[in-house]
């Protein structure tokens, strides 16, 4: 039996124009997630690499991202790169931290929103 | 409801569950071992329970070419109920990794393991070298 109570809710949520997923990481030492929404896990792929799964799947792969990569310590200059080598699919976007240099790199915040139809 | 406004309700009313296991896999030779990190609001919903369809239906999932999804409306059956901290993690590995490294039964070498965070390496130094360690196998 579950515990979880919906009495607050009504009917159907109205989710136009909303975010349909985002999420707030620390990509470096043990890698964590602050604060999300519709998200079942990140993987960590290799140095400054990772794959955000959706926990709700969108119902195309053409869905919209912003995302931004940066430092708490340094002027990194990081530019956030989704997708990333890998075609997105409706469940998953892989994505790299890419310094001003080029060197694909760990970033300590690493933010993510989605914008698209869910199935 | 539908999956989505039933996770609208839990962030609303959950507390996130930070666990410390972590899944250690690889999908692909040629590349290090991949690391998942299972999300805090995810498991509070696995296991408050009421959330979160059965995981066989998202295999049941069909995609055309174009990459869009055909039945969609099988996220939306009965959730399951609440689950264990690692039953949950076993629902995250069926979902969120590849099927040949969890479904195999030809293989003889480890493809995951699920560890405890403070097993991984403390430094990402070597990050790219990162290899799931081959099993010991008893005589």
């Amino acid at each position: 039996m579950s515990n979880l109570t919906v009495t607050n809710v009504n009917g159907q949520v109205d989710l136009e124009g909303r975010t349909k997923a985002w999420c707030n990481f620390n990509g470096t030492g043990s890698i964590s997630t602050r604060d999300s929404f519709n998200i079942s896990s990140l993987v960590d792929i290799t140095t400054g690499e990772y794959s955000v799964n959706f926990t709700d799947s969108f119902s195309a792969a053409d869905y919209s991202v912003s995302g931004a990569a940066g430092s708490r310590t340094t002027a990194s200059g990081f530019t956030l790169e989704a997708p990333s080598r890998q075609a997105p699919t409706t469940g998953d976007i892989r994505v790299s931290c890419i310094t001003h240099t080029g060197t694909i790199t760990d970033s300590d915040t690493v933010s993510l929103a989605i914008f698209g139809d869910l199935v | 409801m539908t999956l989505i406004e039933k996770l609208v309700v839990a962030k609303k009313q959950l507390k996130p569950f930070q666990t410390d296991y972590r899944v250690v896999f690889e999908d692909d030779m040629d590349s290090p071992a991949k690391v998942m990190i299972p999300d805090p609001n995810f498991m509070a919903a696995a296991m408050a329970g009421g959330v979160l369809p059965p995981v066989e239906v998202f295999h049941q999932l069909k995609i055309d070419d174009e990459g869009r999804v055909l039945n969609g409306h099988v996220l939306h059956v009965e959730p399951v109920g609440p689950m264990t901290e690692e039953e949950a993690i076993e629902y995250l590995i069926q979902k969120d990794i590849p099927a040949h490294v969890w479904s195999g039964t030809q293989d003889n070498r480890i493809k995951f393991m699920v560890v405890r965070k403070e097993q991984l390496p403390q430094s990402r130094q070597f990050r790219n070298a990162w290899r799931l360690a081959d099993a010991q196998i008893a005589a």
